[in-house]
């Protein structure tokens, strides 16, 4: 058992057992210094009485007093005065009490080694000596009775407790009764600041591992202490009506309690907290009239104790020692089983010891409170349990590895934010149709979507509420951060060659970098050279189309983020006042981009731009979307380009029936059908809302600039001459217009009357041709409505034989073919105040 | 041409000459001998094609009769093209 070889096993122990002996534990053991209380006492309690002779090892014979010459140097004897037998214990030891604190601590941390106890007094001497060799000697653990051999370093280290630890030679009664003591001392001293909730502390373990800060006592101190305590225990017992006084309540700690520790069991503060008020249910009883017939003769017993205690290690004289008191560790372990198993049931009667602290009121207590009692007892236990379980874990995680975790998740949170829904189109419109009811900042929309819908899953309780709050303003905080701070795009590492970019989903990483550059924003309007578009080609003309389509694409897309219908009567935000802006700058693009503010040439046949784009098919499709955006003074400037140019359109200029042709190329009836499709629609509406003046300024730039004979024998000339006669009638009609209007707009209507009436004829399709010429008679119609009577028999006159065609082709042509053809002749003669049917019926 | 000024800015890659025909009909060179001629409604960068009112052109080698060459007509209202199988975008006009 001796790290050295030798044979450190007691005499006695040697020849009782060959094993390990169980006083001397080895490494790793505990070292019960209540052995000797408990099952010792009664197995011992023959051998008092002590022999040298039977604790003397023997070993000293062995010895080898030759080597003694350098002893002094070794242990520096040489100077120093011949111990002598006035020993100074207290004194001495107080000298080292720091070498002994630091001793102890070492010794607490280090691995239990065999606690062979060394004669004191070598100790005592050579510590008040050499307290720094003391530490040194530490490592090297020695088996105590070796000292004699001054190569070797005797083993130095003080004992847990310098009461509890005997000598080797010490009686084992000696032993148990110093280790009582030593367990008295340790109730005493956890007791003493009333307050202090742990004043069980394991005994055992204190004894084995003692605490390095706890504060040697001296024996004076302790006796007063003891002696303190007996009298209050006694006063106590003497009054046992009065619950609230403190000694009682230290008696029952001291009686009713003391157990429970010693287990070493982990004690969880609420089961503490409970104590007080058993204790104060437990007092009614007169602790004398208590069951445990121990705990009444230990009173008596104890008042000796302080006799014994005086002796401290030294061997008491042997009759004292197997009286009749427990042990406690005895009474710890009967005190300690019910209580510790929680609610088990009263086991009958207790023959031995106390009745466990709560036995006595639980056993009041009626049925049904018992089980009560007994249910929430187990709940509490079951909860202490859990809490325990819990708690196993607390604090691994530093703050900051939280903040760490929390910053991933919230990373998370906005990059599934940016990608998947501030990219996904579907998501945005529907947030805006949203957005429409229910006004929200645009910023916090994800936030707000995102959290609304854990909110509406987890509402359960008011309190997951509050969190769910708190946690939303958190995200919202946290993703309005993370998008006021931009986003490195790529990363540059020291000593590498290049940059290294990473994209994500709305970043994609570029694999070629092409400048896209704006074009339309480079060019001013006006300051475009005005041969920039002499020679048109058609892929100029294409692109010009495409850029009026990526700038209504830009405004679409920008109308998809209007920071939603400002409140009646508030200022508008920045937010709003920018958005604003922004749209102006992308209207006035598109505005560019059309170039229709370019100068119109006064050469013949210069194509404008604007005409020339306008011959593309989307071009024209994209006119109902312009108008959307721009303001009447630019719809106004469209329809004046247009009208001015109208010769030169490409609907009117391969509008004309070709002579010796009964019909257009296929080509251009989808182009006509495209106009009158897509641009006049707007126009019309314009038109529709336009004053007279405005109207009569129209048709005067028509009739100065334009063909018009040419004009009205297309379909989209016509389709403008109408537009324009038809409003003019319906303003004059219902009075909007003031005099002079009307009389300029006479003016104009006489002029565009004496260039078509030799020519009203001409204005039909070809005979023959299989399309429809309503709109023949609607602009017929409109003309007939604002002529005069003069013109209107002129008309009349022109068109007879027209009339006449389609009276005699509907009575010949199926129903369905010749109704349209009369319902078309009886626009132009209701026009006039006559009706079909009169000329049917007359002819 | 001073528009070669808008030309360069509408055209910034080899696939804004395709986006210029958008809407217009074009010439579709296939693997596969096969001609397409149609309206191009839309593209992408790999090439798929959407075309309106195609006519298809397939050549077809006659084995049988010394190797002349046939040509199947087929006309489509609407027809997807598959971008791995484009040679040639051509306007026609």
């Amino acid at each position: 058992m001796s790290f050295f070889g030798f044979d450190t096993t007691l005499s006695r122990d040697r020849a009782a057992h060959a094993p390990h002996p169980q006083q001397a534990p080895g490494f790793s053991q505990q070292r019960d210094a209540f052995a000797g209380l408990s099952g010792n006492s009664n197995e011992k309690a023959g051998d008092d009485g002590y022999e040298f002779d039977d604790t003397y090892d023997g070993l000293g014979d062995d010895l080898d007093e030759g080597d003694d010459e350098f002893n002094d140097e070794t242990f520096g004897g040489g100077s120093a005065a011949a111990p002598g037998k006035d020993f100074d214990f207290f004194g001495s030891t107080a000298k080292v009490a720091d070498a002994i604190n630091e001793e102890q601590l070492l010794y607490a941390r280090g691995p239990k080694k065999s606690t062979q106890p060394v004669p004191p007094t070598y100790h005592q001497e050579r510590q008040t000596k050499a307290p720094s060799y003391v530490a040194a000697a530490k490592p090297k653990p020695q088996p105590a009775p070796k000292h004699q051999i001054p190569t070797e370093i005797p083993e130095l280290k003080p004992e847990m407790s310098l009461w509890a630890t005997t000598s080797p030679e010490a009686t084992p009664a000696g032993k148990g009764l110093s280790a009582h003591a030593a367990a008295h001392f340790l109730h005493i001293e956890n007791q003493e600041p009333p307050a202090q909730p742990n004043f069980g502390q394991p005994a055992a373990a204190a004894a084995s591992a003692a605490p390095a800060a706890r504060k040697y006592k001296s024996l004076e101190e302790v006796e007063a202490e003891i002696l303190a305590k007996k009298q209050a225990r006694l006063a106590a017992a003497q009054q046992p009506s009065q619950p609230q006084l403190p000694p009682s309540t230290q008696l029952n700690q001291q009686d009713g309690w003391p157990g429970r520790p010693v287990q070493g069991f982990p004690q969880h503060p609420q089961m503490q907290m409970q104590q007080p008020p058993l204790q104060q249910m437990e007092l009614p009883f007169p602790p004398r009239a208590m069951p445990p017939p121990q705990q009444n003769q230990r009173l008596p017993q104890s008042d000796r104790a302080p006799e014994h205690l005086h002796r401290g290690p030294m061997p008491p004289p042997g009759g004292q020692i197997p009286f009749a008191q427990i042990p406690p560790n005895q009474q710890f372990q009967n005190n300690n089983i019910p209580f510790q198993m929680g609610m088990m049931p009263p086991q009958g009667p207790q023959p031995f010891v106390g009745i466990p602290p709560m036995q006595p009121q639980i056993m009041q207590m009626t049925e049904e409170e018992r089980v009560k009692f007994l249910e929430e007892e187990s709940k509490r236990l079951k909860r202490n349990h859990k809490i325990a379980q819990l708690s196993r874990y607390n604090g691994l995680m530093t703050p900051s590895d939280k903040n760490f975790i929390t910053r991933i998740q919230l990373q998370q949170l906005v990059s599934v934010n940016e990608d998947s829904f501030n990219e996904d189109f579907y998501y945005q419109v529907y947030m805006a149709i949203r957005a429409r009811n229910n006004p929200q900042q645009p910023l916090n929309q994800f936030a707000q979507t995102y959290l609304g819908q854990q909110g509406a899953r987890g509402g359960r309780a008011r309190r997951q509420d509050n969190h769910l709050l708190r946690m939303q303003q958190q995200v919202q905080r946290a993703v309005a951060a993370a998008k006021a701070r931009p986003k490195a795009s790529q990363l540059v590492l020291e000593g590498s060659l290049g940059k290294i970019s990473f994209s994500n989903v709305k970043t994609p990483k570029p694999l070629l970098s092409i400048k896209k550059q704006d074009s339309v924003s480079l060019v001013e309007p006006g300051q475009k050279p005005a041969h920039s578009f002499a020679g048109i080609d058609r892929r100029s003309i294409l692109a010009a189309a495409e850029d009026i389509y990526r700038c209504l694409l830009d405004l679409d897309s920008h109308e998809r983020k209007h920071p939603g219908p400002s409140l009646t009567g508030q200022q508008p935000d920045a937010n709003t006042i920018q958005w604003f802006e922004a749209r102006d700058g992308l209207i006035a693009k598109l505005w560019r981009s059309m170039r229709i503010m370019e100068p119109i040439k006064e050469e013949p046949n210069a194509l404008h731009p604007f005409i020339a784009i306008l011959s593309v098919k989307k071009a024209k499709e994209a006119i109902p979307r312009v108008f959307r955006y721009i303001d009447v003074q630019q719809r106004i400037t469209i329809l004046t380009m247009i009208t001015i140019s109208l010769d030169q359109v490409d609907v009117i200029k391969d509008g004309r029936y070709p002579p010796d042709s009964l019909s257009l190329s296929n080509e251009t009836k989808k182009k006509i059908e495209g106009f009158s499709q897509y641009v006049l629609p707007p126009l019309l509406s314009y038109v529709g809302d336009a004053q007279l003046d405005v109207i009569t300024g129209l048709l005067g730039i028509l009739l100065d600039r334009v063909n018009v004979l040419l004009l009205s024998q297309t379909q989209i000339g016509l389709a403008f001459l109408t537009m324009f006669t038809s409003r003019a009638e319906i303003i004059k009609q219902a009075g909007q217009a003031d005099e002079q209007a009307i009389l300029k707009w006479t003016q104009t209507y006489d002029r565009l009357f004496e260039i078509l009436e030799h020519h009203l004829l001409d204005i039909f399709p070809p005979p023959g041709a299989q399309v429809d010429d309503m709109y023949v008679w609607q602009f017929l119609a409109s003309m007939a409505v604002g002529a005069s009577i003069l013109q209107q028999q002129k008309m009349v006159s022109a068109v007879r034989d027209r009339v006449n065609e389609n009276i005699q082709a509907s009575r010949t042509l199926p129903q369905e073919m010749s109704r349209p053809k009369l319902a078309n002749t009886n626009l132009f003669l209701r026009a006039l105040g006559l009706d079909i049917d009169q000329l049917l019926s007359s002819s | 041409m001073a528009d070669t000024e808008n030309g360069a800015s509408a055209v910034a890659e080899p696939l804004d000459l395709v986006r210029l025909s958008l809407d217009e009909v074009v010439f579709v060179k296939l693997r596969g001998d096969r001609e397409l001629r149609g309206r191009l409604h839309a593209y992408d960068s790999h090439c798929n094609l959407v075309l309106g009112e195609v006519e298809e052109t397939i050549y077809v080698v006659d084995e049988d009769d010394d190797d002349t060459i046939r040509t199947v007509k087929k006309n489509s209202e609407m027809l997807f093209v598959r971008g791995d199988s484009v040679v040639i975008i051509a306007t026609t006009t």
